[in-house]
């Protein structure tokens, strides 16, 4: 179990504050948050590649705040890979138990065995610059796995893929993460790949965790107006104008039922987009969103009643 | 080609550079089977002159030997010392780069004049250096010190071109290597050496190249030492051409033609290429960072390298006359005294007049004839990926090769001894260069403004004019830096095409066209014994590329990615 605690890293006009973290073992934890959150900087404080400014580091009861990055027990996959364009994908991947002294049979053994797990064992020959970016980035994956790390950390490890190739990766590095029962952290500004992938999410915004589950319980039960809006499609208006008293109350499309209730407003646009449709209201001055069947066939101009299922609202 | 004035607009730089670089490489070749009798006319003596050189010549292992020594030990030292030295660089920030460039902005004889002033064992510091048993020998006559020399002249070059390689690393390879337990030196022999291992190897093949032509130290040491004692190949075919010996000389530059050509192409080899020594990752070494005041100390020792000679040169030149030549030396002036000044620019008015002209004219016929080809050959393709080789060749042969043909085509035309033959000659050497640097600076060029232009209605000679030319100003700077560097320090084409100074009492003839570069030579002898004058002019020879150098500074550090 990794467990961050206090940790204060400032930064020239940014400050990443982490009150208590804790990851739980054989997990895939995603943190989310937008550009310049701090994701990055986590995640690096994690490795070592950053010190702290104070608070401490502990993985599996062993404080590893001051240890050089090495002797961490944590692997890194970093965006660009970040590959040794001098050696071939069997010294790269081979590089870190080198360094640990392990004998050469051994070495040869568990290069082998992970290069099989990532399916580059007829690879281990060529160079980085002979591969496609989809097999180096397996090199980079198999490199940070092959000394046994007890946290697995990738920043952005889709981020580099083609649209297709990136859905396979994402199902491939959560089956790795099962076969292997590996703790793994992953970091993405994506919600949708973050609630596809995490066990558990972290929510990050301006340097601060907003907050931390289950991703089904981040989205209907988030703590604050920043992950309510940031986690899917989302609606905010005026209490008043639901009958809900004072404030601001938020909900999703899928929550609005178009057709009937004691609401209207006036459509302004359909899209279409397979499985339902998307309609944007005008509710009294305020732009809602709405989910609807791919059958429904409301028009332009027209103006609908709707409800909204008031359990599931939130209030802000 | 889809437009002729894309042609036409590179032309001029084009012919002028083939014309003058293959004819006499030709001819070079020819006149090496002949032999110039005492009436002046050309006998054929075969393969006599080369024969002569490997088998009769008394001086041949001499030169020989010298040529390999020059040629072996400036690279393996200037490069030993580079990779420290660009180490620290990379760990304390590129903006100490500028003053560890300074020698390479540095007039080449002036370099060597103020080493030869500075290891003086009677006069210079090298007095107190023999006293205390540091140097045995009388450094004015060792070779080392010709070695000493070129190192200091080449090392800036090592240290930008090594410094280049380890930035370009990666900053998440650096990362990885930490993650994968390399640190300090093991990280430095498995990760750093072997990623910037391209770099390394040229830097050695270019000092390499400097160390094989070296001429200026020589002439300086050859000043004080008499001849035959450090000549090598380059300095010895100098000399055989200046009496007269065409042939031999023309032979002598056949052989270093030849091996200067291999060293240029194993340079444009290992500009390309992409692959990298592979060294094991030694576990025993430590992996502890070496402690920033080590990097601090490797950098002061360097600055003291670069300007210790300098400022002897400095304090040498502010001297009294009466002090210069004293037994035991002084090293401060008693007072300041000008009076060196006074009669190096007394003296001295001619050669600098002279060199200002030249340089002037040279560096504005380079920038404008560089930017009109190069910008075709960029924006273009022209001449493709051979005619960039070409000028990649050129710009690592020297101008020696070319000696001995052009002084023939200059003597010819009517116009030795005249300003007219230095500027028929000088764009040879300083073309290229600026070629290349302008190749690359419009390799980050929109072309789109160009077709913006021709979209206006102007033509391509217009558009080049009114659009390219306004654009290309920093770009045109640093070329004409170089330019301006390589005129105002030029030795080896004076040397060859003029032999009396200008001729002040009819200014408008430029006739008699010595630059100052001559003038520091001749200082130099221990006849003249003029040392303090000799100090001024090489002072005075000093400040105008600083200056031009602190003016562009911002623009080359973005070329050396320093800023
Ligand atoms: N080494 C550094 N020096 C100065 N500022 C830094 C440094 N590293 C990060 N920052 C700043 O800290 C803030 C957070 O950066 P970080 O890279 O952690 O964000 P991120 O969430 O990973 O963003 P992105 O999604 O764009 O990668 C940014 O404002 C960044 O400018
Ligand atoms: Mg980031």
């Amino acid at each position: 179990m990794l467990i961050l605690k206090d940790v204060v890293k400032t930064f020239k006009g940014f400050t990443l504050r982490v009150d208590y973290l804790e990851i739980p073992d054989g997990r895939y934890v995603v943190v989310l948050g937008p550009s310049g959150s701090g994701k990055t900087t986590l995640l690096r404080l994690i490795a070592g590649l950053e010190r702290p400014d104070g608070g401490s580091v502990v993985l599996d009861g062993r404080d590893v705040t001051n240890l050089p990055v090495w002797e961490r027990d944590v692997g890194i996959v970093f965006q660009s890979y970040a590959l040794y364009p001098h050696l071939t994908v069997f010294d790269n991947i081979a590089m870190p138990l080198k360094n640990k002294r392990l004998p050469k049979p051994e070495i040869r053994r568990r290069v082998e065995e992970i290069a099989v797990v990532l399916n580059i064992a007829d690879q281990l020959h060529k160079y980085p610059h002979q591969l496609s970016g989809g097999q180096q980035q397996r090199v980079a994956i198999a490199r940070a796995l092959v000394k046994e790390p007890k946290v697995l950390l990738l920043d952005e490890p889709l981020s580099n893929l083609d649209a297709r190739l990136r859905l396979e990766v994402r199902g491939f590095l959560k089956e790795l993460q099962r076969r292997l029962h590996a703790t793994v952290l992953h970091v993405t500004h994506d919600q949708e790949e973050a609630m596809a992938l995490g066990d558990l999410l972290v929510v990050i915004n301006n340097g601060r965790i907003e907050q931390v589950g289950p991703p089904d319980e981040l989205y209907a039960r988030p703590k604050s107006l920043f992950v309510f809006q940031f986690l899917g499609l989302s609606n905010l208006v005026p209490a008043k104008l639901v009958g809900l008293g004072e404030g601001l109350v938020g909900f999703r499309p899928e929550d609005v039922a178009l057709g009937e209730g004691d609401h209207r407003a006036k459509v302004l646009r359909e899209e279409y987009l397979g499985p339902y449709k998307l309609y944007e209201l005008d509710f009294n001055g305020v732009r809602i969103k709405a989910r609807a069947p791919p059958t429904a066939a409301f028009r332009e101009g027209d103006v609908v009643q709707f409800s909204i299922d008031v359990k599931k609202a939130l209030r802000f | 080609m889809r437009d002729k004035q894309i042609l036409f607009l590179a032309l001029p730089a084009l012919i002028y550079l083939f014309a003058l670089t293959v004819y006499p490489i030709a001819d070079n070749a020819l006149l090496s089977l002949y032999e110039r009798t005492y009436e002046g006319a050309f006998k054929w003596v075969g393969l006599g002159n080369y024969l002569w050189l490997f088998q009769k010549d008394p001086y041949g292992p001499l030169i020989i030997g010298n040529t390999i020594l020059y040629s072996v030990a400036t690279p393996a030292i200037s490069v030993a010392l580079a990779v420290p030295i660009a180490l620290a660089l990379r760990r304390l920030g590129g903006r100490w780069l500028l003053p560890l460039m300074v020698p390479a902005f540095i007039p080449p004889v002036t370099a060597a004049m103020a080493w030869y002033l500075m290891l003086n064992p009677l006069y210079g510091l090298g007095y107190y250096l023999m006293k205390a048993g540091l140097m045995g020998t009388n450094p004015i006559s060792s070779v080392w010190t010709v070695v000493l020399v070129d190192v200091w002249r080449s090392l800036p070059t090592a240290v930008l071109v090594i410094y280049s390689g380890l930035r370009a690393i990666p900053k998440a390879v650096e990362e990885a290597a930490l993650a994968d337990g390399l640190a300090g030196p093991r990280k430095f022999i498995a990760v750093d050496l072997p990623l910037a291992s391209p770099q390394i190897l040229t830097a050695f093949i270019l000092t390499a190249l400097t160390g094989f032509f070296t001429f200026d130290p020589i002439y300086i040491g050859t000043a004080q030492v008499g001849p035959r004692i450090l000549d090598n190949l380059a300095y010895y075919s100098y000399e055989a051409f200046s009496a007269g010996e065409f042939g031999y000389s023309a032979a002598l530059i056949v052989v270093m033609t030849a091996i200067g050509t291999g060293l240029s192409l194993a340079y444009m080899k290992a500009f390309s290429a992409r692959s990298f020594v592979k060294l094991p990752a030694p576990v025993w070494m430590p992996r502890r960072e070496a402690p920033k005041a080590l990097h601090y100390a490797v950098l002061a020792l360097d600055l003291a390298f670069v300007f210790l000679p300098l400022g002897w040169l400095l304090l040498m030149s502010l001297k009294p006359p009466g002090e210069i030549i004293q037994i035991p030396p002084s090293v401060l002036p008693s007072r300041l005294d000008l009076t060196n000044y006074v009669q190096a620019l007394g003296g001295g008015l001619p050669y600098f007049l002279m060199s200002i002209y030249i340089s002037a004219i040279n560096s504005a016929v380079t920038i404008l004839l560089a930017a009109m080809a190069a910008y075709q050959m960029r924006v273009h393709g022209l001449g493709g990926g051979k005619l960039v080789a070409y000028i990649l060749y050129l710009m690592s042969t020297p101008t020696l090769v070319y000696i001995v043909p052009l002084y023939l085509v200059v003597r010819g035309l009517n116009i030795l001894n005249t300003l007219w033959a230095l500027v028929l000659t000088y764009p040879i050497m300083t073309l290229p260069y600026g070629i290349w640097i302008l190749y690359n600076y419009y390799s980050s060029f929109d072309r789109r403004t160009e077709e913006a232009a021709l979209a206006d209605g102007m033509s391509r000679l217009k558009a080049f004019a009114k659009v390219v030319i306004p654009l290309s100003r920093s770009g045109m700077g640093v070329a004409g830096l170089y330019a301006f560097l390589f005129s105002w320090g030029a030795l080896i084409f004076p040397l060859a095409f003029t032999y009396t100074p200008y001729n002040l009492a009819d200014p408008l003839r430029f006739s008699g066209a010595q630059t100052f570069s001559i003038y520091i030579g001749e200082l130099m002898s221990p006849v003249a014994m003029s040392y303090g004058g000799v100090a001024a002019t090489g002072i005075l020879s000093a400040i105008p590329p600083l200056i031009y150098l602190t003016a562009v500074r911002r623009n080359l550090e973005k070329i050396w990615g320093a800023g």
